[in-house]
């Protein structure tokens, strides 16, 4: 079955006006899996917003990195609609994905973590000096959030995004990098109480 | 470890996240979209159809009566057999073969599905039904 572009635009009106936007959107995912690449767009017009949100925090704000993996997630999403069973939503799904994609294939985290684990707190270019030493570019007594996630190592900081904003249990993030529940737990204790000493 | 660090911050609450590209990405997307690979609908329309086919014509065929309670009942409605059963049976199991075979490549495409699985057993009840059918009519024409 070769790709179809169907002239229906109604469905990106649909998504955004919300209401029926869960049954137009699971008619969507039913024409992408048909091979509608035209259904597939509005898909990715509804959300690659945060697909490449997530993929700018996932590598450290680095745009040109960030594109390609979004670039890549919906190609792999496309890939894979066949799989999509709808347990989940479409968004966790293809969220989920997209974490898999660039660090479970990558082993990015893996490697962040190992360096954080091997060279000690310092380890990190960016991150803090040593233990308990509070952020040299604060604000006042007080640095701004973003700043402060910037500075930590980058496995510790992966780890925080992933559980404390988006949601994530140590488990999935386990299954999906790579690294271990236990790792993920250490990481995530580290970052929290750097946060917490630079934003206190 | 203070009660604290089991919390998240609620400063992450914060964050923004969702940030839009600087450029359309679907150009570069579409472009390396392949095909899908062939799905089965167009056989498993074909099976049904011959499927629907095989059940019309063999509904047409005269039938044999009931088998009766004795011996002798049977024989009479096995000698009621018309000539041209035997040839219509054989069209119905060439028919549901072939709706097999289709129905079998098909789910080479696509083993999870539920629905030629199905339509896979039907056919192959079919099939079990007309041999049994065809074997009674050439008994009856050798009695």
């Amino acid at each position: 079955m070769a790709i179809t572009w169907t002239a229906d635009r109604e469905w990106g009106v649909q998504l955004a006006t919300g209401g029926e936007g869960g049954s137009a959107e699971t008619q969507l995912v039913r024409r992408a899996a048909a091979g509608d690449a035209l259904a597939f767009e509005h898909l990715y017009r509804a959300h690659v917003g945060r697909i490449y949100g997530l993929c700018v925090r996932l590598v450290d704000g680095d745009r040109a990195k960030a594109e390609q993996y979004t670039q890549d997630a919906f190609v792999r999403a496309w890939e894979k609609l066949d799989s999509f069973r709808g347990e989940a939503e479409f968004s966790t799904w293809l969220h989920r994905l997209t974490v898999n994609l660039v660090l479970g294939e990558h082993r990015l985290l893996r490697r962040w973590v190992s360096l954080d684990e091997g060279g000690g707190e310092g380890a990190d270019g960016d991150a803090t000096r040593a233990s308990g030493d509070p952020a040299p570019q604060a604000v006042g007594d007080r640095i701004d959030i973003e700043r402060a996630l910037a500075k930590l190592p980058k496995g510790a900081r992966t780890v925080l995004i992933l559980h404390d904003v988006e949601g994530y249990r140590h488990e999935e993030i386990a299954g999906l990098t790579g690294i271990a529940v236990g790792t993920s737990k250490a990481q995530l204790h580290r970052a929290r109480r750097l946060m917490r000493e630079w934003l206190s | 470890m203070s009660e604290s660090e089991h919390e998240a911050l609620p400063a992450l609450s914060r964050l923004r996240l969702e940030r839009e590209p600087e450029r359309d990405l679907w150009p570069g997307i579409a472009a390396r979209l392949k095909p899908r690979r062939r799905r089965w609908p167009g056989y498993a329309l074909a099976a049904s159809i011959a499927a629907a086919v095989a059940v019309g014509v063999w509904q047409q065929t005269p039938q044999a009566p009931a088998p009766p309670a004795v011996a002798a009942s049977a024989a009479r409605g096995a000698r009621a057999v018309f000539p041209q059963q035997e040839a219509l049976l054989r069209a119905n199991l060439a028919i549901v073969g072939d709706a097999e075979n289709q129905l079998q490549y098909a789910l080479e495409q696509d083993p999870q599905s539920a629905s030629l699985r199905r339509l896979l057993a039907s056919m192959q009840e079919q099939r079990s039904d007309l041999r049994g059918r065809l074997e009674r009519a050439r008994q009856a024409r050798e009695t």
